[in-house]
């Protein structure tokens, strides 16, 4: 049977106007303008994919604002990219997620969208019908979340129709549980299978991925990574539905900033220079992988050479990372060097140190001590080391006001991990440098 | 390590002075104000550096004058010498100048690696005290003291775990305080406090929005309630206007209709041109009576004119007859013409023909014209002419053929002659072959030698020949010049043989063959073939000569036939001229002119017969007009005249006379007729007028036309009134927009007051103008929402703080880890160090324990608890145990005394020992602990170098009791 060809575009999360989270430095200002329109640039960058590839319909699975963080600017160009699309007479499907629930403030009543925007209520079995020329080519199901919390399995309320349309299921949902995602509206790839769906236009994990490939299920993930988690392109599925309802997709990249890690191995580097030549090589590298956009470059040096003491010393880093950003002037797209992590370790034989019986010795059994009181049996040792770290911490983390406001305060676990491990490192370079009578 | 020499520059009350100090102990011995306590502080000073200002006051100026400050020489324990160099005007490090014993340059960082971290307090508490010192129990407990002493032992070169503690502190500081701006976390928060306070103000940016769109539709609302009102208050000004304006129309009105009452309405029937049609009507009449008169008059005037003009009907009636003559005579005139011409041609065709007959040899025209100059006839002249012409080149080729054989026959005959051989041909021959028989028969011939003695005659014959060869060769004729040459060669060799010594006749032979003397084979040969050539060229000749005789008979015979032909031809030629009439002894050509003579004779002779036809016919045609005119014009009594032609011109203008009359008539008995039809349509008009004014008049009711006029007046009066009173009702529409409004003012009209019509509209204008600011402030209040919803829409303020505070948490987050780590990593070394502290301690104490009991004389055999710490206690040899506040003060001073040799002593098990400077401590001990205490101090001198500063005597005795040691200061 020959049904009627045509394409669509599916996007989500879009988190519009949302911060980009997590750097570690003071982003210049050129950084901070480009970062902050970094998501409403992508949910552009959508709607003009959208125009030039000709879509038929656009559909959004949800989290299209933060009811957290709700920006009238954000919800203005969202609503100014649906008027877009509809000028172009490309209609567009809603639904929405756990950041933009029904009953949340996100969404200005005063902001007023295109006729040919569907939002979908929040009432189970709610479909809309794309026709052409008088004809069903796609009817779209979708349901959209009352409150932040749902907790109901949404997709096994999903049923396919019966006029011979291309069902898609547009859904903000959680499939298969996942365990580092809040889970709302969840349900299993076998409620997927069993709705009849042709399409499912899934939302809510940011990771762009493809859930089931028959019938095809994608996450389209968020067009704009936000955070240094947030790796890798970022943008959504371009599809296309032939006349015997095969479905092909393609993945439009639509991040306008990405995130940049990188790693410097200092082993073979002797000099100042060579380690600046080898982070400018490797910051030159992202920018030709980068496909012309803003690099947020997070460089991490690792490695034992000689150059670890030059590196610990006070300032040193952070002039570094000064001097690699004044090589290169801050215009779009940029390549900014947000941190740079000292991983480099001493050259001296930290195993055999640790067993020396003298100052340096006794501090990395002091820190092995304290490190292993967090999984020993012996309450007392692990209570008094507990106690000790958290006195250590507590004057920043839980005496000042300001610090329990604005700072998380490490778990027992990143206090006796990864924090005892710096500062481990940091003694050590303060004693071995001592030691060497170095500054 | 220990201090060699001393070398104060300035320093207090010291100045230039110098001291060479031993190993081992040194006591300096002065009164007070000696200047042990300067040089004390001068040893601290120079290690350590001076000490700051205070209240305005420097420590310890150069009053003695000098450069405040000096050197100390030191010897570590391997013997090197280190020189210390510090000067300075105030407090603090002033310049320090460390020379190395390898003669390198240091500065602190140097002095502190040799002095193993022992920074001032620490010197000043535990290795250079005096009695204020040493009686200071916290210079002991205090953690950088104690710290150091440990550090001395953890092998961190110049510095120590305090130190290293410190700078973590310091970067801890850089990043948080719990107090204060400056720290990037403190500097954080406060930004994200504003930045928090600023997203709450922003994030109410949608309820705005919310609200901002629903005050723009109140806004709307109010502006659509007052432009309604605005219109309200429009109409109703536009309504007072109009009765305004109404009121002066409907008052004239009101009065136009009351006149309009008053007039007869029957006039409405009279019509507003009744009075018009009935004078047009009367004016009509008039004229009408008029133009009669005048078409009578105008018919009696044409009556008249017929009258008088006379016209003559005969010359009328015979007026075809007359133009019929004109025709004939106008076509007569042009005969004339063709009748002249014919007689011209014919006088031409005579002379023609004349000249013809004189041109010929005939004797009249008539014999001209009688030659037949036909075809066959002319054929027949062709024939002969041929004939003759041929037989006659016959003649004359047969005679050239003749002429020319005979020529060449005595041509031959001249040749033949000419050809007469100077040479024999034959006898050349016959003399070659007998050369050539010569030759063969053998060389025995005497011609070589008599050629050889003759060589005169081979030159005479060769010579020659030769010559007359080249020259014939030259002339194209090499034959000729052969002969020539053979000639000469001849006459030479008979000019020779002539001559004395003539040659023998074999070279006659030789000439005769025309040969050269002594001839070669080759040349014989050519002689033969040359010889060869002649003799077929005379034979060649010889046969021509014949054929040319031969062929001269034939010739000649062919020309007498010829001759015979001919005159035959002649001959038939003279009968055929005399057949046709042609002169004898014609030439063909001329018989062919002639005949062709006759020919233009004859066409010329029937075109004249033609032409004379012409001039006979026009002859008889003019007879014949002059017949028929005589009689017509007769007939009409045409004067007679010299010509027909005459009298028919004088007939035609008569005639033509006559019909102009004619015409004129008719023209008048026309118009005649037209004036009286035109009469009875008169009559007829005023017949009409009269009627239809006749109606007019009774149709309205009058008697006559004056009444009529004076009603008609009456009624154009009531029309007036009516159209002004419509005029008026329109004006009125017109103002009232339409007729039902209208309708109402004039109803209203009645009771219509203008003033309170003022009063209101005055009223009502200015509440427009009320409505109308009004609104324009709503407008305005409007536009205002809509920037205000635009620019909230646009806004990223919010946007950018939120992403700003992002940043700035991430920053925290970092600044916080990094603190966190930073803030562990002091504590972890901070335990570090007491755990070393607590595992060295047991030694320091064990020490300290020994020098007081040795002090103490054993009263006191235990110190427990850490040095200096507060709950430091002894236990007594009866095990007792004691605080320090329960001792006396010499006792605690001996305590503290034991704890710092312990101190010193621990600190020496891993570092250099540094010396130990005391003031004066032994003031508050008993004799006897004094002394066991200088012999504790002189225990301690054998490990270290020990300064002690006293102003007794017995003390310095008790430390060095020889005096060898001792040196008086001041």
């Amino acid at each position: 049977m020959s049904f009627p060809a045509f394409r669509f575009l599916h996007a989500g999360d879009l988190h519009l106007d949302s911060p980009i989270t997590g750097l570690a430095t003071v982003a210049p200002r050129e950084v901070l303008d480009v970062l902050r329109s970094a998501t409403t640039d992508a949910w552009r960058s959508i709607v003009r994919t959208a125009i030039d590839e000709s879509v038929d319909f656009v559909l959004i699975a949800g989290d299209v604002f933060e009811v957290a963080n709700p920006t009238l600017l954000g919800q203005t160009r969202f609503r100014d990219g649906l008027v877009e699309l509809a000028a172009h007479r490309i209609r567009s499907f809603v639904v929405h997620g756990n950041h933009d629930p029904m009953d949340g403030k996100a969404w200005a009543a005063s902001l007023v969208f295109p006729d040919l925007v569907h939002r979908f209520g929040t009432a189970a079995g709610e479909s809309a019908l794309f026709e052409r020329d008088g004809k069903p080519v796609a009817r779209i199901h979708g349901r959209s979340y009352p409150t932040a919390a749902v907790s109901e399995n949404y997709a096994a309320g999903y049923r396919a129709g019966s006029d011979g349309a291309f069902d898609i299921g547009l859904l903000h949902t959680n499939v298969g549980d996942r365990p580092d995602h809040a889970n709302y509206a969840p349900c299993s790839i076998e409620d997927l299978r069993g709705a009849g769906m042709d399409y499912w236009a899934l939302g809510h994990i940011h990771q762009p991925s493809i859930v089931l490939a028959d019938p095809p299920a994608l996450y389209s993930g968020i067009p704009q990574g936000r955070d240094p988690g947030e790796l890798g392109e970022r943008g959504c599925w371009l599809v296309e539905v032939d006349e015997s309802h095969r479905v092909a997709h393609r993945f439009v990249a639509t991040d306008h900033v990405r995130w940049s890690p990188l790693t410097v191995d200092i082993a073979e580097l002797a000099t100042d220079e060579a380690l600046r030549t080898a982070c400018r090589e490797a910051i030159e590298g992202a920018i030709t992988g980068g496909g012309g956009r803003s690099l947020v470059i997070r460089l991490r040096l690792i490695g034992r050479g000689p150059l670890h003491g030059t590196l610990v010393r006070t300032g040193y880093v952070d002039d570094l990372r000064t001097l690699l950003n004044e090589e290169r002037p801050l215009g779009v797209p940029f390549a900014w060097v947000e941190s740079i992590a000292d991983d480099t370790v001493p050259q001296i034989d930290i195993d055999a140190r640790r067993t020396a019986q003298d100052f340096v010795g006794d501090y990395l059994r002091t820190v092995a001590e304290a490190r292993r009181a967090e999984r020993t049996t012996d309450p007392e040792a692990h209570e008094h080391w507990q106690r000790l770290l958290r006195e250590t911490i507590a004057p920043l983390f839980e005496h000042a006001p300001r610090g329990r406001r604005y700072l998380v305060s490490p778990t027992d676990a990143e206090l006796a991990g990864r924090l005892l491990d710096e500062a481990e490192s940091i003694g050590l370079d303060l004693l071995v440098r001592a030691e060497e009578g170095r500054d | 390590m220990r201090i060699e020499r001393i070398d104060i520059d300035g320093f207090g009350r010291l100045a230039n002075a110098s001291w060479e100090l031993p190993p081992g102990l040194s006591v300096f011995l002065g009164q007070n104000e000696a200047g042990k306590s300067t040089l004390l502080n001068a040893v601290r000073a120079l290690l350590f550096g001076f000490e700051s200002t205070r209240n305005g006051r420097v420590w310890y100026p150069a009053l003695a004058g000098g450069r405040r400050g000096g050197r100390l020489a030191l010897l570590d324990r391997a013997g090197g010498r280190w020189t210390v160099t510090r000067h300075g005007d105030g407090g603090g490090t002033g310049s320090l100048a460390v020379e190395a014993p390898t003669g390198n340059q240091g500065g602190t960082e140097t002095l502190d690696r040799l002095l193993h971290g022992a920074d001032k307090d620490l010197f000043r508490s535990i290795f250079a005290f005096g009695l204020s010192e040493l009686s200071d129990v916290s210079s002991l407990s205090a953690e950088g003291i104690r710290g150091r002493i440990y550090g001395a032992a953890t092998g961190l070169g110049g510095a120590s775990a305090v130190d290293l503690e410190g700078e973590l502190r310091e970067r801890l500081e850089e990043h948080f305080k719990p107090s204060g701006q400056k720290p990037a976390l403190n500097a954080l928060f406060a930004r994200m406090d504003e930045l928090r306070d600023r997203i709450a103000a922003l994030s109410r940016a949608p309820e705005e929005h919310a609200a901002a769109h629903r005050e723009r539709a109140e806004a709307a609302a109010a502006a659509d309630r007052l432009r309604a009102e605005a219109e309200a208050l429009r109409a109703r000004i536009v309504r007072l206007e109009r009765s305004r304006a109404a009121a002066p129309i409907i008052v004239e009105l009101t009065e136009a209709q009351v006149r309009l009452a008053a007039t007869d309405p029957s006039l409405d029937r009279l019509g507003a041109d009744a009075a018009a049609d009935a004078e047009s009507l009367g004016v009509a009449l008039q004229a009408a009576r008029t133009r009669l008169r005048d078409a009578d008059r105008a018919a009696a005037d044409l009556g008249v004119d017929i009258g008088t003009v006379a016209v003559d009907q005969a010359l009328l009636a015979a007026s075809s007859n007359l133009r019929a003559l004109e025709a004939d005579r106008a076509a007569l005139a042009g005969d004339e013409g063709r009748r002249a011409d014919a007689l011209a041609a014919i006088a031409r065709h005579d002379g023609t023909i004349g000249d013809q007959v004189a041109r010929t040899r005939m004797a009249s025209e008539a014999a001209l014209l009688a030659l037949d100059d036909s075809i066959p006839a002319i054929d027949a002249l062709d024939g002969h002419e041929a004939a003759i012409e041929r037989t006659a080149t016959m003649v004359t080729d047969a005679e050239r053929l003749v002429r020319s054989m005979r020529d060449q026959a005595a041509s031959r005959i001249g040749d033949a002659t000419m050809e007469s051989p100077p040479l024999d041909v034959e006898d050349a021959m016959a003399a070659l072959r007998q050369v050539a028989a010569a030759r063969a028969t053998g060389r025995s011939s005497p011609l070589p030698s008599a050629l050889r003695q003759m060589p005169g005659l081979a030159i005479a014959v060769v010579v020659p020949l030769l010559t007359g060869v080249l020259v014939g060769s030259a002339a194209g004729n090499w034959q000729a010049g052969a002969v020539i040459g053979i000639a000469a060669a001849v006459a030479a060799v008979l000019l020779a043989r002539a001559a004395p010594g003539a040659v023998e006749l074999d070279a006659a032979l030789l000439v005769r063959a025309g040969l050269p003397l002594e001839p070669s084979d080759e040349v014989i040969e050519r002689r033969r073939e040359e010889l060869a050539l002649e003799r077929a060229r005379r034979e060649h000749g010889r046969a021509t000569s014949s054929d040319l005789q031969h062929r001269l008979a034939a010739a000649e015979a062919d020309a007498a036939t010829a001759a015979a032909d001919r005159e035959a031809v002649l001959r038939r030629w003279g009968s055929w001229l005399a057949a046709a009439g042609l002169p004898a002894e014609s030439t063909p050509a001329v018989a062919r002119k002639t005949l062709a003579a006759a020919g233009i004779a004859r066409r010329a002779a029937d075109d004249r017969r033609e032409q004379q036809a012409i001039a006979d016919g026009v002859r008889e045609r003019a007879t014949a007009f002059e017949r028929r005119a005589s009689t017509l014009l007769d007939t009409l009594g045409i004067a007679p005249g010299a010509t027909a032609a005459g009298r028919l011109q004088s007939a035609m203008d008569r005639l033509e006379e006559a019909m102009r009359a004619d015409e004129r008539r008719r023209g008048l008995i026309a118009q005649q007729a037209k004036l009286a039809a035109q009469r009875v349509e008169i009559v007829a008009a005023v017949e009409a007028a009269e009627r239809e004014l006749g109606a007019q008049l009774v149709a309205t009711g009058v008697a006559d036309l004056g009444a009529l006029r004076s009603r008609a007046r009456a009624g154009a009066e009531r029309r007036a009134i009516a159209d002004r009173v419509r005029e008026l009702r329109e004006r009125l529409v017109t103002l009232a927009g339409s007729q039902p409004v209208a309708d109402e003012l004039l109803a209203e009209s009645a009771t219509l007051d203008l003033a309170a019509v003022e009063i209101e509209h005055g009223e009502t204008t200015a509440r427009l103008a009320a409505v109308e600011d009004e609104e324009r402030a709503v407008h305005a209040g409007v536009g205002e929402l809509t920037a205000r919803i635009r620019g909230l829409e646009a806004s990223a303020d919010l946007g950018a703080a939120r992403q700003e505070l992002a940043a700035l948490q991430g920053q925290a987050r970092a600044l916080g880890t990094s603190w966190a780590a930073t803030a562990l990593a002091g504590r972890l070394l901070a335990e570090t160090r007491h755990r070393y502290e607590r595992e060295r301690q047991p030694d320091v104490v064990k020490s300290a324990q020994a020098y007081f009991r040795q002090i103490t004389n054993g009263r006191y055999v235990r110190i427990m608890a850490p040095p200096g710490d507060a709950s430091v206690r002894v236990e007594t040899e009866t095990g007792e145990q004691l605080l320090p506040s329960q001792l006396s003060r010499g006792t605690v001073e001996q305590l503290y005394l034991a704890l710092r040799f312990g101190l010193i002593e621990e600190f020496a098990r891993h570092a250099e020992p540094l010396p130990v400077v005391m003031d004066d401590i032994l003031v508050n001990f008993d004799a006897a602990r004094a002394g066991r205490a200088a012999s504790a101090i002189g225990e301690l001198a054998t490990t270290h170098q020990v300064i002690f500063f006293t102003c007794r005597a017995e003390t310095a005795n008790a430390l060095d009791p020889g005096g060898g040691r001792t040196r008086a200061l001041g």
